[in-house]
């Protein structure tokens, strides 16, 4: 009677289980798998399963307790709350056990699975128990406990093959699940399709672990293998992005090139291919490749943003899901269109194509003042974005490069009027190592006095380099009285910070000098030399070689300054020191600092900004060295 | 004093000043307020009244000032938060463990109000966990909204466009002190720069301009060359945090909210102060932080965190311009947010929820909050004027008038309460110099006398004399009070005379009030002693002063004896002479009712029992008195003689060497005084004497007189030898004591014999008047050469003298 009863409310549960996974196919084939529907879903099954649990575990029970768990997995994954999909699972396990009068004394997840495949494979529940090992897999694929597949993986493989093996891999190769479909009991996905997404994922998984321990050949290996699986286009585009990145660390560009042609042709929503083959143009210096890479960027992620988010179908199950590492989504994710614009803008800047820079830069600058939101959300780029204010200080370099002169001008002042007034009129700086104190974004009140100090120093720089771009503007304006107020101004500014420089014992000073040190010396002979360019102008020849002398001794390789010079010793009739100054610029450029070590905006003018004809110059000093050198 | 109902301001001094403002019920709710943070939303002259139930009641303004329900939305969990959105008619609610929606209501006020049901589904976002929110951007039908969720032990901060999640990032919860339940509820807000924005405009609330100073110093010059919001949010441990919504940094730096402080307490409020000059955050126990631009030395502009205690707790709170209006329970108290300024309460009790409302009838001068009472009224609180500066430049000029007619009230009011407490001041004073004198004084009569210092400054004298009161002759006694004290005797002081019969233990005590005698004044009053018929003589009379606290206080009629300070002054003793009445030479009868009397008195006694002149048979007495010790007593012979002074020594008054008196039984009485010769002492020559000799044909009057006689001459004697203890001083006292026999009894003492001598007679008379003399003389010729006379007189009735006279003779 009790029998007759109980598989009469078995015989209910299995068609409440069926039903519930024959409403979502339907529902699927509508294409009407919307989130909440899933969430439903999920919630009616977490409910069914509930019930169940609410009677003692039989045997006849066990088979379709397992298959709603494994169906509730299912549901789970794409709903944000599937915390107690472990909890049931294992609760289920142990039922089971219980259901077979076997006892489980452990609660160490692995002992237990050992115990299950024990019991349960003499059963005849081989695939119940399949399902749910595919379940457990999932669920340590996604919480990254790789170590505990490998063990789970293992046992099952000993049991049927008897070879031990240690290569997780080669694990995952000899594992062969049972796959025989009950078909009373119905199922979302078929356990050998999950078994195949598993299988690559954690290929996949184990891949970027090692490329993360910096075994890149190991990692190689793995995506190699993962390119042989079968895979979705999706996951396939990116597992040859992995490979491809892994080429470039192995230092095999065009390897990397060919990869990240292939996932582009496999899929071409996978834009970071395209990022990171933009990345290795740079590194090859194919400044062409590299900026029609990043324009093709640009304008696929515009394309892609101006596309309202395509309805398409997300499916119940996908890699996404399983590869939830963030070390997987930074390097799988593009940049934002705002970071791939403004390496855009940089690299035309760098390389001299200043009309299309200054157009670059100032749809960045557009975009960042129309969209804050989508600053918010880049997240985990790889390449550092630079603070704004420096953002803004290469667009009005840029722009004064391109000769427009006001809008610099107007941008610089922009900068001045954030910065100047936080400026204090005294600042005493200790410097240590930059990495140290990272200079924060937002100061607060928990930060040291020495950090603000710090943000203090950022502020200085700032203005200064405004001051010195304006400055430079109004210089090529001809506007050079206003051009010597502008540098004075900025003279004065950048005579409050007081850097004490320590010297650190058995090192030279100067040789761990901080770059904010640096730059601050270099800001300085920028704007002695434009201010004695601009006392050139004017004709007052002793400001002018006072001004320049300082300048060169303030930050020494500045090419201009010393073309300049040597037409001022020359203006004055000192024409050894002017041979002498001639000589020594056309050295220098040896020796000096690259200028690549400063920012874009520090970087000085070309020698066509001179107000002074420097062929002419050139002709000069050319015939004077001749014959000094005869003479001599 | 408070006559117009508008502010009236205490001193600065005080610690809460007060005010009154007026207070209006626009609706009641029905039930009481509940909830522990209900929400209140006044928008589009509709208001929303979120009781923490699913409920939110819709008020619309009907023609009348009242309001009146329009619509009930009825959500599927509780109602906790309340925000407008950019849209006429369109809210933002937040409902419990379910999400935010957005309600558009219908337009229009409706006649009857309606239920709308809001189904979960129509949610914006829908995400359990959200305890707090604030819409950053709103665009047509899409929303960016910022919301703060508890999520297991960590607040989320989380970013929402089209309810896409953009960003997220949590910190960890700090558990409260206290229960869980007393978490409370996060605030937030979005923070703009104020660029160029014209100051004072609506902001929506949950927005907060702030001055670009200040903005880029606490979220940095990215934020601010962006002009980028920063989200806010006030956490129920009391961190501040904030999130510049311009996320660009490396990679390696994960955008995350910084803490600019922490209050340590649960946030209620969080707002700017001044226009965008300040950015305040009030916590729940009282604590306000405000934050300003300031100038440092070292480091440029920094930004400067104050923060002050009020008292709490804050139950809800609300700012207009620079003036923080928050309600405890039990009051609802202003405070401008400057420095020096003391919070001023409204007096207005149990508001859970206030929203500031710009009444825009009068021009805006008048600042009205609606706030939400704990009895579940909606009430619109009435600011008093000129509070605030900003109102008080627009005042209108009656307004003016009226305040001005206010100031002068409360300045009356004031310098009423001031002039009453300076009399009291000033009466207290007056008390405490008055029992300063008190004092003096007593320290002055109740300091033990020393030997040698002069008699008390203050004394009391007396004289006495027969007058007429009521037809009958009495016998008076003026007193003179001398004041010879630097003090003055101020009212309050009383002259106080007991007068005591010696054979009588009764006693009469008159109280004179004195007004004020100055010091070296002296003044008199008059005590009747008794009349002739009821005169028992001799009468010892105490003198003192009183001073009744009761003068002190003004209280006059309590119980004086139970405050009063009494200072002995002198004792009087009016005796047989000083009773005496002199018989005029002229008219020996006396005066004309002395006749009268006699005449009546004749009238009743039969002729001849008992005569009325002194006749022979009546009794006498004889004392002799040696002449040295009357010298130093008398000023000179005088006219009439010796005997003549001594007479009129003994009674006060010019008289010749025999007189007739009638003492005050009416007897006639002869005295006389007259020189004798020594003849019993015969060695000592120079020795002369004077016999005073008492006749009446009344026993008592002749004993009595020669009681007084020998009590004067005593006094003196003993007065003379304290005086002049180096002359050759001889005391010779003889005694008569007259009987029937007419004894003589004669004491003499020599040089060269020493006897003691002891007389005792008793003498029993009719009147039953015992009289025992003890008389015990001593001499001792031995080298101490010390005299000594001790005399005891015992009358023995009902009272019992006792006079011991000690004589020291020194040669």
């Amino acid at each position: 009677m009790a029998d007759r009863a109980g598989g009469g409310l078995l015989r209910g549960w299995v068609d409440e289980s069926n039903a519930i996974v024959t409403a979502w196919q339907e529902c699927e084939s509508r294409g009407e798998s919307e989130h909440s529907a899933r969430t439903q879903f999920y919630e009616k099954s977490c409910k069914l399963l509930q019930k169940m649990h609410g009677v003692p575990p039989v045997s006849s029970q066990v088979e379709l307790e397992m298959t709603l768990v494994y169906n509730t997995f299912l549901f789970s994954l794409t709903c944000p709350q599937h915390f107690d999909v472990q909890e049931n699972l294992s609760r289920t396990l142990i039922r089971a056990l219980e259901a077979l009068g076997s006892q489980a004394l452990t609660s160490d997840l692995v002992a237990l699975w050992r115990l299950v495949l024990k019991t349960l494979s003499d059963a005849g529940f081989l695939a119940c128990v399949h399902k749910l090992l595919c379940v457990q897999w999932a669920l340590w694929l996604s919480s990254g406990h790789l170590q505990n597949i490998h063990c789970l993986l293992l046992i099952v493989t000993q049991g049927e093959t008897r070879t031990p093996s240690d290569d997780l891999m080669t694990v995952i190769r000899n594992l062969g699940l049972s796959s025989d479909e009950k078909s009373s009991l119905l199922v979302a996905v078929a356990t050998s399709v999950l078994k195949d997404l598993l299988h690559i994922c954690t290929v996949v998984a184990q891949g970027i672990e090692r490329l993360r321990q910096g075994s890149h050949a190991e990692a190689l290996q793995a995506f190699l293998h993962a390119t042989c699986l079968p895979a979705p286009r999706r996951l396939f585009a990116q597992v040859h992005t992995l490979a491809g990145l892994t080429f470039a660390k192995l230092d095999q560009p065009y390897s990397a090139l060919q990869c990240n042609r292939k996932a582009l042709e496999v899929d071409f929503g996978c834009l970071s291919a395209l990022y990171q083959s933009s990345l290795i143009y740079r590194g090859l210096k194919k400044t062409e490749a590299e900026i029609e890479a990043l324009q093709l960027l640009y304008s696929a992620t515009t394309l892609r943003s101006n596309v309202p988010p395509a309805s398409a179908v997300v499916p119940l199950i996908s890699s996404d899901m399983l590869l939830s590492c963030k070390y997987f989504k930074s390097i799988i994710t593009a940049p934002s269109s705002l970071h791939i614009l403004y390496s855009l803008a940089h690299a035309c800047a760098l390389h001299n194509r200043f009309s299309e820079a200054v157009e670059h830069y100032l749809d960045l600058l557009a975009l960042l003042q129309s969209d804050f939101m989508q600053t918010v959300c880049t997240e985990g780029n790889v390449a550092v974005f630079p603070r704004i204010p420096a953002v803004y200080l290469e667009a009005a370099f840029t722009m004064l490069s391109a000769k427009k002169f006001w809008d610099a001008a107007a941008v610089c002042e922009e900068v001045i009027s954030k910065t100047a007034d936080l400026i204090p009129e005294k600042l005493v700086l200790v410097p240590l190592a930059e990495e140290d104190f990272p200079a924060p974004a937002v100061p607060s009140i928990l930060e040291s006095t020495e950090s603000r100090r710090l943000d203090r120093l950022d502020c200085v720089l700032w203005a200064g380099a405004s001051y010195c771009l304006q400055g430079h503007a109004y210089y090529q304006m001809k506007e050079t009285n206003e051009s010597v107020t502008i540098y004075s101004r900025c003279l004065n500014l950048l005579a409050k910070v007081s850097l004490k420089r320590l010297a650190i014992a058995g090192q030279p000073v100067g040789e761990k000098d901080p770059p904010k040190f640096e730059t601050l010396q270099r800001l300085r002979g920028l704007v002695l030399a434009g201010r004695g360019m601009c006392f050139m102008d004017q004709g007052q020849w002793k400001e002018a070689l006072r001004d320049l002398k300082l300048s060169l001794q303030t930050s020494p390789g500045l090419q201009n300054a010393q073309y300049a010079l040597t037409e001022v010793y020359w203006r004055l009739g000192r024409k050894e020191e002017a041979i002498t100054c001639w000589k020594e610029s056309v050295i220098m450029p040896v020796e000096t600092p690259s200028a690549g070590d400063f920012p874009l905006y520090l970087q000085g003018f070309s020698e066509d900004s001179l107000s002074f004809d420097l062929n002419d110059l050139r002709k000069r000093m050319g015939e004077v060295c001749q014959t000094s050198g005869l003479s001599a | 004093m408070k006559k117009s109902g508008r502010c009236d301001w205490l001193a600065p001094g005080a610690t809460m000043a007060s005010a009154r403002c007026s207070v209006r019920t626009l609706a009641g709710l029905g039930s009481a307020v509940s909830a522990r943070r209900p929400r209140l939303l006044a928008r589009d002259s509709r208001v929303l009244v979120a009781r923490g139930e699913r409920e939110v009641l819709v008020f619309g303004r009907q023609e009348s000032a009242l309001l009146s329900v329009e619509a009930v939305l009825q959500f599927d969990s509780a109602v906790t938060l309340l925000l407008p959105a950019a849209g006429r008619h369109q809210f933002y609610v937040l409902c419990e463990n379910a999400g935010i929606h957005r309600v558009t209501l219908p337009p229009g006020p409706s006649p009857d109000p309606v239920l709308l049901p809001v189904p979960p589904e129509a949610a914006v976002l829908r995400d359990e966990g959200i305890c707090c929110f604030v819409v950053v951007e709103e665009a047509v039908a899409e929303e960016t909204l910022a919301t703060l969720s508890l999520r297991g032990a960590s607040w989320v901060l989380s970013l929402y466009k089209r309810a896409e999640k953009l960003f997220e990032s949590s910190v960890l919860v700090v558990p409260p002190q206290g229960d869980r339940a007393e978490l409370g509820s996060p605030v937030m807000c979005v923070v703009h720069p104020s660029d160029g924005a014209a100051p004072g405009r609506t902001d929506p609330p949950g927005h907060l301009y702030l001055e670009p100073v200040l903005y880029r110093l606490l979220f940095g010059v990215d934020a601010a060359l962006l002009r980028c919001p920063a989200v806010l949010c006030g956490l129920p441990d009391g961190r501040l945090l904030c999130l510049p919504l311009c996320g660009l940094r490396s990679s390696e730096q994960k955008v995350r909210p910084s803490v600019l402080h922490s209050l340590e307490q649960p946030l209620v409020l969080l707002g700017t102060s001044g226009g965008p000059q300040g950015l305040v955050a009030v916590g729940q126990q009282g604590r306000v932080l405000l934050v300003t631009t300031r100038d440092s030395d070292s480091e440029g502009k920094v930004e400067d965190f104050r923060e002050l205690d009020v008292r709490g707790p804050v139950a809800c709170a609300c700012l207009d311009g620079s003036r923080l209006y928050y309600s405890t329970a039990a009051d609802l108290v202003t405070l401008q947010l400057t420095p020096g300024q003391v919070p001023v309460s409204l007096n207005v009790s149990r508001v859970t929820a206030l929203s500031l409302t710009w009444n825009p009838a009068e021009g805006g001068a008048v600042v009205e909050l609606l706030a939400l009472s704990l009895t579940g009224q909606l009430q619109k609180v009435t600011l008093p004027q000129g509070s605030e500066a900003r109102s008080s430049a627009r005042l209108p000029s009656t307004l003016a008038g009226q305040r001005v007619k206010d100031l002068l009230a409360a300045i009356g009011d004031v310098w009423v309460r001031a002039s009453s407490l300076k009399s009291s001041v000033k009466d207290r004073k007056e008390v405490l110099r008055l029992l300063n004198q008190v004092l003096n004084v007593s320290s002055l009569l109740l300091s033990p006398r020393k030997a040698g210092e002069a008699a008390r400054p203050i004394t009391c004298h007396g004289v006495t004399s027969w007058s007429s009161v009521l037809q009958e002759d009495a016998l008076m006694l003026r007193c003179t009070l001398e004041n010879h004290s630097p003090h003055v005797l101020e009212p309050g002081w009383s002259l106080s005379v007991q007068v005591q019969s010696v054979s009588r233990s009764a006693a009469v005590t008159h109280s004179f009030v004195l007004q004020k005698l100055e010091p070296g004044r002296r003044t008199g009053v008059d005590v009747p002693l008794g009349t002739a018929c009821d005169l028992t003589l001799p009468l010892q009379v105490h003198t003192s002063l009183m001073f009744s606290m009761g003068a002190v206080w003004g209280s006059s009629e309590e119980n004086p004896q139970l405050s009063c300070v009494g200072l002995p002054l002198n004792t009087l003793v009016v005796d047989w002479l000083d009773g005496l009445r002199l018989d005029r030479p002229s008219s020996p009868a006396g005066s004309s009712d002395f006749l009268v009397q006699r005449f009546l008195r004749s009238r009743g006694v039969t002729s001849g029992e008992r005569g009325q002149e002194p006749g022979p048979g009546s009794y006498r007495a004889a004392l002799k008195v040696s002449r040295e010790l009357l010298a130093s007593r008398l000023k000179g012979p005088g006219r009439g003689g010796l005997g003549a002074a001594v007479l009129t020594w003994l009674l006060g008054q010019p008289v010749p060497a025999r007189v007739s008196a009638h003492c005050p039984s009416g007897h006639c009485v002869q005295l006389a005084a007259n020189e004798v010769a020594p003849s019993d002492c015969s060695q000592d020559a120079v020795m002369a004497a004077v016999e005073l000799q008492v006749e009446s044909s009344s026993m008592a009057a002749v004993c009595g007189l020669h009681h007084a006689i020998l009590r004067r001459v005593q006094v003196h004697t003993h007065i003379h030898t304290h005086t002049h203890t180096h002359a050759h001083t001889c005391t010779r006292t003889r005694t008569y004591i007259h009987t029937h026999t007419h004894t003589r009894t004669y004491i003499h003492t020599t040089h060269t014999h020493a006897h003691t001598y002891t007389h005792t007679h008793i003498h029993t008379h009719t009147r039953t008047y015992i009289h025992t003399h003890t008389h015990a003389h001593t001499y001792t010729h031995t080298h101490t050469r010390t005299y000594i006379h001790t005399r005891t007189y015992i009358h023995t009735r009902t009272h019992t003298h006792t006079l011991i006279h000690t004589l020291t003779y020194t040669r």
